[in-house]
């Protein structure tokens, strides 16, 4: 009975205190520079504004002002509107659901298959890697940009063939990265010790070692939700992304490119937008890298 | 050395026939009727079946692919367009060079500038240039290429005047693309010297060379930089790919008959032949510079150089 008691108290909550504090380690380290803070603050902010669109946007996605057609930025529409009178600035707030939705399931998907199709390839090495990594580089030679490009005109534009068109194009670097951080990794102590205590081989890949080898893949996913986002605006706006009227970030420039002589603020603040969703995810990124670079830790 | 020139050459042609298969078969997966497309929706189920027959799409998979990679890869034709119903090459060709001349004077001007940068804000680290220089290469990376291009026309093109707002009939007309292709270059290769000599900082031999009493500039110039600049050789073919990818939405903005506008609209009509050959193009090139790359590094890099010397030895 004693003894049980000892354990729970003990045992427990440190595991609980290590767990969050080295979490939380990081994510002090990570906002130490100003250019992180910054970052943090410019991404919450948007997301907030975006994920509450519907309270914060003085205008609902649609709504006409018939008398307003092609208003400059003014006290009543902030940011001007466009051609149907619809407010910019409430178009942003909603299509910033799309652009940042957009950003992070590429993310998530790309990010998925090429840490598991790289951790394979570095964890079993032979003929499994070189199957792999040939295919990948034959992957890498068409550009990224150009894939995506070629994937929307066999599939259409649209919200879920944005996605695929882009996460495709990011496997390989994902894959690579994580194969290069396996390969250091698997030659170490701890994976001979789970082997020897038979661990299955899906385990050490994604308990023992991945754990040991994500920092630099942690970096890429920061970055990688702003060039995503990017990457969808450049699809949308030649028109093979998100289809106007979907007030997605790119699909709004797209609308807005042949008023560029005469109303250029259509064009100005949608890019203002991406910009800064990119520069948040950017500056955070550049955040972690240097929290999570050993030679400046202490 | 000679073994690593061919052992790249080959390499770089079998990329290249595995990169024609995948476009080759991207392509007819596509759901798409092509015939349709070019025919409209009234028309009837036997024309579509001879244009079908006349563009050899009733053919099995293997026989086309065969078709594809025996023309494009072994007598370098891509056959006729579907929708001009005219040769590829000539006008593939006619739009070569301007592509070629955007892309490749961007890379060139974004490599000296980009070092430059790095390597002054890398000097200075942690003082106010550094700072004003990274926070400037901070915003140039985060902005959409192609919306800064957007906005420089506004500005220059339309407000000012300075240059023109679409065409390349003078020279002005290349101004922009080549700038507004360079920005993002130049400051990725900014950032990646300057943490590249911050990181040679820390390297034991600097530290010796100090030690030595080599006069600090001779540090800088001969001990550092050659270090630090040996990653750059590399960023050009992610920077090439970047830009040559890019190239359909530069090219669209600027409205500039090169290749990627080629594509563009080929893929807007569903020209497949137009898009597997400028495609294949972009691809032929980016893995060109990538070898181009891969050579200098092997022929700069000790290491490299090495490993094939031991090679030729055993």
């Amino acid at each position: 009975m004693n003894e049980i008691k000892t354990k729970s108290i003990i045992s427990e909550p440190q595991e609980k205190q290590q767990r969050t504090s080295l979490f939380l380690d990081l994510c002090k380290r990570t906002v130490k520079g100003p250019g992180a803070k910054i970052g943090v603050a410019i991404l919450a902010i948007m997301v907030f504004c975006i994920v509450f669109a519907n309270f914060v946007a003085p205008y609902g996605e649609n709504e006409m002002d018939l008398t307003a057609t092609f208003a400059t930025p003014n006290a009543h529409h902030l940011l001007g509107c466009d051609a149907l009178g619809r407010d910019l600035l409430s178009r942003l707030l909603y299509g910033g659901r799309y652009s940042l939705l957009i950003g992070v399931l590429v993310t998530i998907v790309d990010t998925t298959l090429g840490v598991l199709l790289g951790a394979i390839a570095g964890y079993f090495g032979g003929m499994t890697e070189l199957i792999i990594m040939r295919v990948m580089e034959v992957w890498q030679a068409i550009p990224q940009q150009l894939l995506a490009i070629l994937i929307a005109t066999i599939f259409g534009g649209g919200f879920w063939q944005t996605v695929v068109a882009l996460s495709v194009g990011g496997i390989p670097m994902k894959c690579r990265q994580t194969r290069a951080q396996f390969l250091k990794e698997s030659g170490r102590e701890y994976v001979e010790a789970a082997e020897a205590i038979n661990c299955t081989k899906l385990s050490i890949m994604m308990r023992h070692i991945f754990p040991n080898a994500c920092s630099p893949i942690i970096i890429t996913i920061a970055m990688g939700i702003g060039g995503a986002v990017t990457g969808a605006a450049g699809l949308a706006y030649i028109g093979l992304g998100v289809q106007p009227p979907t007030p997605e970030w790119g699909a709004l420039l797209n609308a807005g490119r042949q008023y560029i002589r005469l109303y250029p603020h259509l064009l100005l603040w949608p890019g203002v937008f991406i910009a800064f969703l990119v520069l948040s995810f950017n500056l955070i990124g550049d955040g972690l890298r240097d929290a999570l670079d050993p030679k400046l830790r202490d | 050395m000679f073994k690593f020139v061919v052992n790249r050459l080959l390499y770089t042609v079998l990329v290249l026939i595995a990169v024609g298969f995948v476009i080759f078969t991207l392509l007819y997966l596509s759901p798409d009727n092509p015939a349709q497309f070019k025919l409209g929706n009234t028309a009837s189920a036997s024309d579509i079946e001879y244009l079908n027959h006349l563009w050899g799409l009733d053919r099995p998979y293997l026989v086309q692919l065969w078709d594809f990679m025996y023309h494009a890869f072994i007598r370098f034709d891509f056959g006729d367009s579907w929708q001009y119903s005219a040769p590829i090459w000539p006008e593939l060709f006619s739009r070569i060079p301007r592509t070629l001349l955007i892309n490749l004077l961007a890379l060139l001007m974004n490599a000296p500038i980009g070092i430059f940068l790095g390597i002054f804000a890398g000097l200075h680290g942690g003082k106010w240039q550094d700072s004003v220089v990274m926070i400037i290469c901070m915003i140039l990376v985060s902005v959409p290429g192609f919306w800064l291009a957007l906005m420089c026309i506004s500005l220059f093109c339309v407000k000012l005047g300075w240059l023109p707002v679409f065409g390349i009939e003078t020279w002005k007309g290349y101004v922009l693309p080549i700038i507004t292709g360079a920005l993002g270059g130049i400051a990725m290769n900014a950032r990646q010297v300057r943490s590249a000599i911050l990181e040679v900082f820390r390297e034991d031999y600097i530290t010796t060379a100090r030690a030595k009493g080599v006069p600090e500039h001779t540090v800088t110039y001969s001990h550092m930089l050659p270090n630090a600049l040996m990653p750059i050789i590399t960023s050009f073919s992610g920077a090439i790919a970047h830009l040559i990818g890019g190239s359909a939405i530069t090219e669209n903005i600027f409205s500039i008959p090169g290749v990627g506008s080629y594509m563009l609209t080929a893929s807007q009509t569903r020209d497949y032949p137009v898009v597997r050959a400028t495609a294949v193009f972009m691809c032929a090139f980016t893995t060109l510079v990538m070898l181009v790359t891969d050579l200098v590094y092997g022929f700069i890099d000790p290491r490299i150089k090495a490993a094939y010397a031991s090679g030729k030895r055993k």
